[in-house]
C-alpha cells in the first residue's frame, strides 16, 4: 500500500530530517512515534504529497508520488488520501454536511447524500448535519474531522497528533473511531504522534530517531 | 456543492462587509447611470424641441428665459413684443418663416398657446382626431393635454389667467376642442394651440371687464397696472414673477381697447398694436445668423435668443455639476473596490488554513483562484445590479417630480452603451480588488500552513 525508500527532507542546513524506510500493508495500522521537533510533521506531509522529498520516493498504492505534476498531485491526494490534523479545521461558511459535500466535489467523487449521513450516523454526529462547524463541541468537532478524512473513502488516513489535546478517555474513544472508520472503509491508518498512550493501541509501531547529528558529522 | 456555491456561501457568510462594499459600488454605479441617464434625456428631449428654430424674438430680458419660455414652454416669458414689428422682421429676406406665439392663460396647468398652423407643422404633429382650430376660441390639444384633462372633440372649457393652475378664470368665454393631436414626443404634446385672435379675444374682453371692477373698486390696483404700458417700463418686470408676467398680456390689450371702452371693444381689428409673446424663427440662409441677431438687437425693442447657443450655455454649466458628480461617484465606485479588497485580504487570512484545506482535500490552485476571483465578481455583479436598480428608481422619481412641476415626461431608457462601459469598468474593479487575494491563494504555501496553525 504505502512504501517509502530512503526518504530525506531539508528546509535548510540546520533542519534536515532523513526517515527510515516503511512499509504498509493494505488495511493494516502504523504508529509512529517521535518527540517534537524530530520531522513527525514533515513526514507526514511527504507522505501525503503537500512537500516534495529532498531524496527518496514514495509511493502510494502504485503510484510514485514523485511523477505526479501538481495538479495530478492535488487530485491524487483528494481520492486517495484522508488527512486528520492535530486540531479540527473547516469551511467556516458552510455547515457540517455542506463540508463534506464539499470534500467530495474537491475529490472528484459524485455527490453522495447517502454516504454523508451514513459516515455521520457512524461517527453518532449525524444530528449535527446542518450545524455550522463552529457550533459544535471540541469532541464532535474532533469526529467530524475523522468525517471530513473518511468521507472519499480514501485507501490511506492519516493523522498527525489526533490525541494530543485529550483526555485518556477521549484518547482512547478518538482511536478505537480512526481504527473502527478505516475497518470501514478497508483503508490504512498511518498515526504520527509523540502520544505514548497510544503504544498499546497498536501491533505495529516505529519511532523516529533523530538523525541530526550524524548529518552534521557526515558533512564536516 | 461546488466552487461557485462555495463563493457564494462564503460571501454570505459576512453580510456586513458584503453589504458595505454592496453598498459602496452601488451608490457609484446608480448615480453615475442616473447622471447619464438625465443627461442624454435632457439633451435630446431639448434638441429635439428646436427643430427648425435659427433664433427666437421677444421682449428684452434674459435670453434663456426667452427660450426656455417660447420654445420649450418650461420659463414664463420675457414680456410682450408688437406685432406690427415682427410682421416686419418676417419680410425681411433672410427670414425663411417666423411663427408667432401668444401664450400666457392655461387650463389645468396646460398652456394655452396661439399661434398658426405652421407651429404643428414645425413639430410634424399629425391630427389624431378632429381638426385644426379654425375660429377664435377654437383649439387643439396635445396628446398628454387630451389623456390628463379628459377633454374630447367637441368639448369645451374655460381658459385660466397665468401659466400655473389656480389662476383667474375666463368665464365669459369658452373655448371649444376641435382636434386633438397625436403624441410627438416634442414640446406639443403638452400645450392646447389656438388662433392668435383667440388669446386677443379673450383678453380684450377680459381687461375690459377688469377695468370695470378697478373702476369700481381699487384704486391702487389701477396704478399698478396703469404702470406698466408703456413698453419702456416693461423692461423692469422681467423677473420671473408670473403675476406680473401674466398681466401684461392683457394690460397691453388694455392700452388697446382703452380708446374704445365705451364702445365695447366693437373695433377689433388694430391690428398694429397687437402684441404677441415671441417669435420662432427660421433663418432662409446662414448669413441670417449673422445679420439678423444682431440687428434685432441692436434696432428694435425686441431681443433675439439662438436656441442653439443658449441650450449649448446651459449644457456646458450643466456638465460641470454633472462632470463633478461622476468624479466623486468614480470615487466611491474606487472606494467600493478598495472594501471589496480589504473584505477579501482580511478573510483570506482568516481562511489561509481554509485554503490549504481544501488543497489537501483534492481542490487544485486554479479553483482556489477561481474562488477567490468569483467572490470578487459576484460582488461587482450584483453591486452594478443593485445600483442600476437604484438609478431607474431615482429616474422614476425624477419623472413623477418633473410631470408635476412642469407636465415635462421622462422616458425611462432601458440602457445605454455607456452604462455597458459602466458595467465593464465595475468588473474590472471587481477583479482587480480579488488579483492580489488571488495571487496570494495561489502561491499558498500548503505544509507551512497546515504545520503552523
Amino acid at each position: 500500500m504505502l512504501t517509502t525508500q530512503s526518504l530525506s527532507f531539508e528546509y535548510d542546513e540546520f533542519n534536515r530530517f532523513e526517515f527510515p524506510d516503511l512499509q504498509i500493508d493494505y488495511g493494516s495500522d502504523l504508529l509512529i512515534l517521535g518527540e517534537s521537533g524530530i520531522g513527525k510533521t514533515t513526514l507526514l506531509h511527504l507522505i501525503s504529497g503537500l512537500l516534495k522529498p529532498k531524496k527518496g520516493k514514495i509511493s502510494i498504492d502504485g503510484t510514485s508520488l514523485s511523477e505526479l505534476s501538481e495538479k495530478h498531485l492535488d487530485a491524487f491526494r483528494g481520492a486517495n488520501i484522508g488527512i486528520v490534523f492535530q486540531r479540527p479545521h473547516f469551511i467556516h461558511s458552510l455547515t457540517l454536511g455542506e463540508n463534506l459535500a464539499m470534500i467530495q466535489y474537491m475529490g472528484k467523487k459524485t455527490a453522495d447524500s447517502l454516504q454523508i449521513k451514513g459516515v455521520l450516523e457512524s461517527l453518532g454526529i449525524l444530528s449535527k448535519i446542518n450545524f455550522h462547524t463552529h457550533l459544535l463541541s471540541q469532541g464532535e468537532q474532533q469526529r467530524a474531522a475523522i468525517a471530513l478524512a473518511v468521507i472519499n473513502q480514501p485507501k490511506l488516513i492519516l493523522a498527525d497528533e489526533p490525541t494530543a489535546a485529550l483526555d485518556d478517555k477521549n484518547c482512547i474513544k478518538v482511536i478505537e473511531l480512526l481504527k473502527s472508520q478505516t475497518t470501514r472503509n478497508r483503508a490504512s491508518l498511518v498515526i504520527i504522534t509523540h502520544d505514548q498512550r497510544l503504544k498499546s493501541e497498536f501491533e505495529k509501531s516505529i519511532v523516529l530517531q533523530s538523525k541530526l547529528e550524524s548529518f552534521q558529522s557526515k558533512d564536516h | 456543492m461546488n466552487i461557485g456555491t462555495l463563493s457564494l456561501k462564503n460571501i454570505l457568510s459576512k453580510p456586513l462587509s458584503t453589504g458595505l462594499s454592496l453598498v459602496l459600488l452601488a451608490l457609484g454605479v446608480g448615480i453615475i447611470s442616473l447622471m447619464l441617464q438625465i443627461d442624454r434625456h435632457l439633451q435630446s428631449q431639448m434638441t429635439n424641441n428646436i427643430r427648425g428654430i435659427d433664433m427666437v424674438v421677444g421682449a428684452k430680458g434674459s435670453p434663456l428665459q426667452l427660450i426656455l419660455s417660447a420654445v420649450f414652454q418650461i420659463d414664463v416669458p420675457t414680456g410682450n413684443i408688437s406685432l406690427s414689428e415682427t410682421e416686419a422682421l418676417q419680410e425681411n429676406r433672410l427670414v425663411e418663416f417666423g411663427i408667432p406665439l401668444s401664450y400666457g392663460d392655461s387650463y389645468e396647468g396646460f398652456r394655452i398657446v396661439g399661434t398658426t398652423e405652421k407651429y404643428p407643422e414645425l413639430y410634424s404633429a399629425i391630427i389624431a382626431e378632429g381638426g385644426l382650430w379654425k375660429n377664435s376660441l377654437e383649439v387643439t390639444l396635445g396628446s398628454k393635454v387630451a389623456k390628463k384633462t379628459g377633454l374630447q372633440v367637441g368639448g369645451t372649457f374655460f381658459g385660466s389667467h397665468g401659466l400655473s393652475e389656480g389662476g383667474h378664470v375666463h368665464e365669459e368665454k369658452a373655448y371649444v376642442v376641435t382636434g386633438i393631436f397625436e403624441p410627438s414626443g416634442s414640446v406639443i404634446d403638452q400645450l392646447i394651440l389656438t388662433g392668435l385672435e383667440s388669446v386677443w379675444d379673450i383678453h380684450d374682453s377680459h381687461s375690459a371687464h377688469k377695468e370695470e371692477a378697478i373702476d369700481a373698486t381699487s384704486e391702487s390696483k389701477d396704478e399698478r397696472e396703469g404702470g406698466q404700458q408703456t413698453p419702456h417700463d416693461e423692461q423692469n418686470h422681467e423677473e420671473h414673477d408670473e403675476e406680473s408676467e401674466d398681466h401684461e398680456q392683457h394690460d397691453a390689450k388694455k392700452s388697446n381697447t382703452a380708446h374704445s371702452k365705451s364702445e365695447d371693444h366693437a373695433d377689433d381689428s388694430h391690428d398694429d398694436d397687437r402684441e404677441i409673446t415671441a417669435m420662432l424663427i427660421k433663418f432662409r440662409n446662414p448669413m441670417g445668423m449673422l445679420q439678423l441677431p444682431r440687428m434685432v438687437n441692436e434696432k428694435t425693442n425686441m431681443q433675439a435668443a439662438l436656441p442653439n447657443y443658449e441650450l449649448l450655455k446651459l449644457f456646458s454649466l450643466m456638465g460641470i455639476a454633472v462632470n463633478t458628480l461622476n468624479i466623486l461617484a468614480l470615487a466611491v465606485m474606487l472606494v467600493s473596490g478598495l472594501s471589496v479588497f480589504i473584505s477579501l485580504y482580511l478573510a483570506l487570512k482568516e481562511r489561509t488554513y481554509e485554503m490549504a484545506l481544501l488543497r489537501t482535500y483534492g481542490a487544485t490552485r486554479s479553483q482556489l483562484l477561481g474562488m477567490v476571483l468569483f467572490e470578487g465578481l459576484i460582488i461587482s455583479v450584483l453591486g452594478f445590479l443593485l445600483g442600476m436598480v437604484a438609478s431607474r428608481v431615482g429616474l422614476i422619481l425624477i419623472s413623477i417630480l418633473l410631470k408635476s412641476e412642469y407636465l415635462y415626461e421622462f422616458s425611462v431608457a432601458w440602457i445605454l452603451i455607456e452604462e455597458w462601459y459602466l458595467a465593464g469598468i465595475t468588473l474590472v474593479i471587481g477583479i482587480v480588488a480579488s488579483l492580489i487575494p488571488a495571487f496570494k491563494v495561489f502561491n499558498i504555501n500548503l505544509s507551512k500552513t497546515l504545520a503552523d496553525a
